[in-house]
């Protein structure tokens, strides 16, 4: 049985009311001017944050210089195609020995698992630029027997809030930390992706246009040959219906059929009502298959070689370019807390553990938020760390403030977060950029540029200079020296994080520290001062390398039976 | 869990020993002495509560600089009250 969205409002309201229970309950604790002051314990930990008002941009950026960066030259690309650096990182010594702490045996098999969802099946969220896996612009997936909706999600009578409410309690249920919603500002997506898989190289990402695509007389569009398949199979009971897929799969050739068909054996074994319900499947089947279920049906009609809808939703073209509709004007961008405890073993394989279960995660949720939008009947792009730069893209969507350390800071979590984006064209409700004082902290901490163990990071105030070309100029922000960044993780064999785990901004939840956030919250900087030296005397960040993560009480506690 | 009972426990057995003491010395302790007396005690769990949260946290070091700075605090006020409020 096909479902038509009738939810009333007072339904939607209800969910509403569902929505804002189990969504993180922001306060508002006052105004200046048009800028709110907002407090929320689950979204901002104990900060109080100020949002920016409309005429205050969250990233002052040189339009004269500025052009969106080429991902070609992001140091995990470089490494694929820069002998001169490729070079230099093949002659970096390795600073540890196996067997040392946080580089046992137990260690690398976690860091290697904790990776497993972000690099399967070719998702890569971690580096490269083309989607695939779980990142794929169009995975497919068998849809879970059930009840299946036609079109688009009618949100018509809902507010855009409303709308963003629900995406973001799907995005907080299908596993994001936090979650923001931001206009799309093409300033972000790289202008190229750097196709290491396919063998491509630099290829272009492009924005473009929607339009209509007239067809030649006397032929019907895919849909419609799906939608008037469908009607006339809507006439038939569930057993007619069966034995028809039956007799279609068991005389066609599997090549033809699409992606994710379900076996023939498989086909039998289901109720004959299940496929009843399920006949908007074929409002999405391949020219092919639709053909012959036309035949079979006595129609006579041709079926378009082209897709009417098709540059509404996001591909590659033949050439390999990425097309990004020009109708996809959001980006909701996720986060994903890393393990504490993890990162407190930072610079080792073990501390990575917790950087690569984030971009497991960012796989995971991303994939699913987008598979739920696409079941919303919008078009959505999962992407990790490819497509467009992601902290620009958090900033604006007020997930935190750029620290000196080059990545994002974030009220709840500090720099611990990972990040992930999911770019659509349903349309929502954004938010605003915040500030909660992190711009003038990091002007007096610099304790992540004094442990930097490469001295990558920059002590000197912001700038617009680029230090390499894997930076992009024109944009006013503290940027790392990625290669000196990347020949400290070569080092490491693994990745480094030591200036997520020196953060005072990274520390453990709980009232403890809600003192110093409200201090920080007062951006003075004499108390700053006091503050990075009480950090620095309480010795966070620098603690005994014995890392306490095997002995955690979240896990068993195996060092009572000797490692 | 256990640790916060106990650190109750002993700020109530504190000041119940301290309402002994002043009676059986008959002692002349007004209103806003015991006033002070309850916030030096409230005080002096607080400073506990967080050498205790500091350690849970495994940061020893920041229980013990922690401590020591909030902790000065507290004798400082528990000195005071034995010079000029707890003393025959
Ligand atoms: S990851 Fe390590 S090497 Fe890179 S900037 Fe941070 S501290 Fe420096
Ligand atoms: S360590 Fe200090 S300077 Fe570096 S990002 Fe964190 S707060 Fe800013």
């Amino acid at each position: 049985m096909s479902v038509k969205p009738n939810l009333n409002r007072r339904d939607f309201l209800k969910l509403g009311g569902l929505a804002a229970v189990a969504l993180p309950t922001i306060t508002k604790v006052g105004t200046v001017g048009e800028e709110l002051l907002l407090e929320s314990p689950e979204a901002y930990g104990g900060f109080v944050v100020r949002t920016l008002a409309d005429d205050d941009p969250a990233i002052k950026v040189d339009e004269d210089i500025y052009e969106r960066f080429d991902s070609t030259n992001v140091i995990f690309s470089r490494i694929m195609w820069d002998e001169e650096y490729i070079e230099k990182v093949n002659s970096t010594e390795k600073v540890f020995n196996v067997g040392d702490s946080g580089y046992t045996h137990i260690d690398a098999a976690l860091s290697d698992a904790a990776v497993f969802c972000g690099t399967y099946d070719g998702t890569n969220s971690p580096m490269t630029g083309s989607h695939a896996g779980l990142l794929g612009l169009n995975p497919s997936a068998m849809s879970k027997p059930g009840i299946s909706f036609d079109g688009r999600w009618d949100h018509s009578r809902f507010s855009p809030e409303e709308v963003a409410a629900v995406v973001k309690k799907a995005a907080l249920f299908l596993g994001a930390s936090l979650v923001g919603i931001a206009p799309m500002n093409e300033r972000w997506i790289y202008s190229h992706y750097y196709d290491a898989i396919g063998g491509g190289g630099q290829v272009p990402i492009e924005f473009t246009e929607v339009e209509e695509v007239e067809l030649p007389e006397g032929q019907l569009s895919p849909q419609d040959a799906g939608e008037l398949i469908k009607t006339e199979m809507e006439k038939m009971d569930g057993d007619q219906i069966k034995a028809m897929i039956i007799d279609v799969l068991e005389n066609t050739d599997p090549a033809q059929m699409p992606a994710g068909a379900p076996p023939v054996g498989m086909v039998k074994m289901l109720p004959a009502s299940q496929f009843k319900e399920n006949l908007s499947m074929f409002t999405s089947m391949p020219t092919p298959v639709l053909s012959i279920f036309a035949d079979k049906l006595g129609f006579d009609f041709e079926i378009a070689n082209v897709d009417p809808g098709e540059s509404a939703r996001p591909r590659y073209l033949e050439d390999g370019t990425l097309a990004i509709p020009e109708t996809m004007k959001t980006v909701i961008v996720l986060a994903f807390e890393m393990d504490y405890d993890s990162i407190e073993a930072a610079p080792t394989v073990l501390g990575d553990a917790g950087t690569m279960d984030g971009y497991s995660k960012m796989a995971i949720t991303a994939g699913s938020l987008a598979q739920f939008i696409r079941g919303l009947g919008y078009n959505a792009i999962p992407c990790g760390n490819n497509t467009g730069i992601s902290v620009p893209q958090a900033i604006e969507a007020g997930l935190g403030e750029g620290g000196r350390n080059g990545i994002l800071i974030t009220p709840k979590y500090g720099p611990r977060v990972r990040l992930a984006k999911v770019i659509t064209d349903l349309p929502m409700a954004y938010d605003k950029p915040i500030r909660f004082g992190v711009e003038e902290f990091c002007e007096v901490c610099k304790k992540c540029a004094t442990h930097c163990p490469t001295q990558a990071i920059s002590y000197g105030p912001k700038t617009m200079e680029p230090t390499t070309i894997s930076t992009n100029p024109g944009v006013l922000k503290w940027s790392v020296n990625a290669e000196d960044c990347y020949l400290g993780w070569t080092a490491n064999a693994s990745g480094c994080g030591m200036c997520i785990r020196v953060c005072p901004f990274n520390k453990p939840e709980g009232w403890l520290h809600e003192a110093t956030r409200i201090m920080i919250g007062a951006q003075s900087g004499a108390l700053d001062q006091i503050l990075v030296k009480l950090d620095d005397a309480s010795g966070y960040g620098t603690k005994d390398p014995k890392f306490k993560f095997w002995e955690s009480d979240n896990f068993i506690h195996i060092k009572d039976i000797s490692l | 869990m256990l640790i916060h009972l106990l650190i109750g426990a002993l700020a109530t057995a504190g000041l119940v020993l301290l309402i002994e003491y002043a009676r059986k010395n008959q002692l002349r302790v007004k209103w806003w002495h015991w006033l002070l007396t309850v916030a030096g005690i409230l005080y002096t769990v607080f400073v506990l509560e967080l050498i205790v949260g500091f350690l849970g946290e495994d940061a020893p070091q920041a229980a013990l600089v922690m401590g020591t700075i909030t902790g000065f605090v507290a004798v400082v006020w528990g000195v005071l009250l034995r010079r000029f409020v707890f003393t025959r």
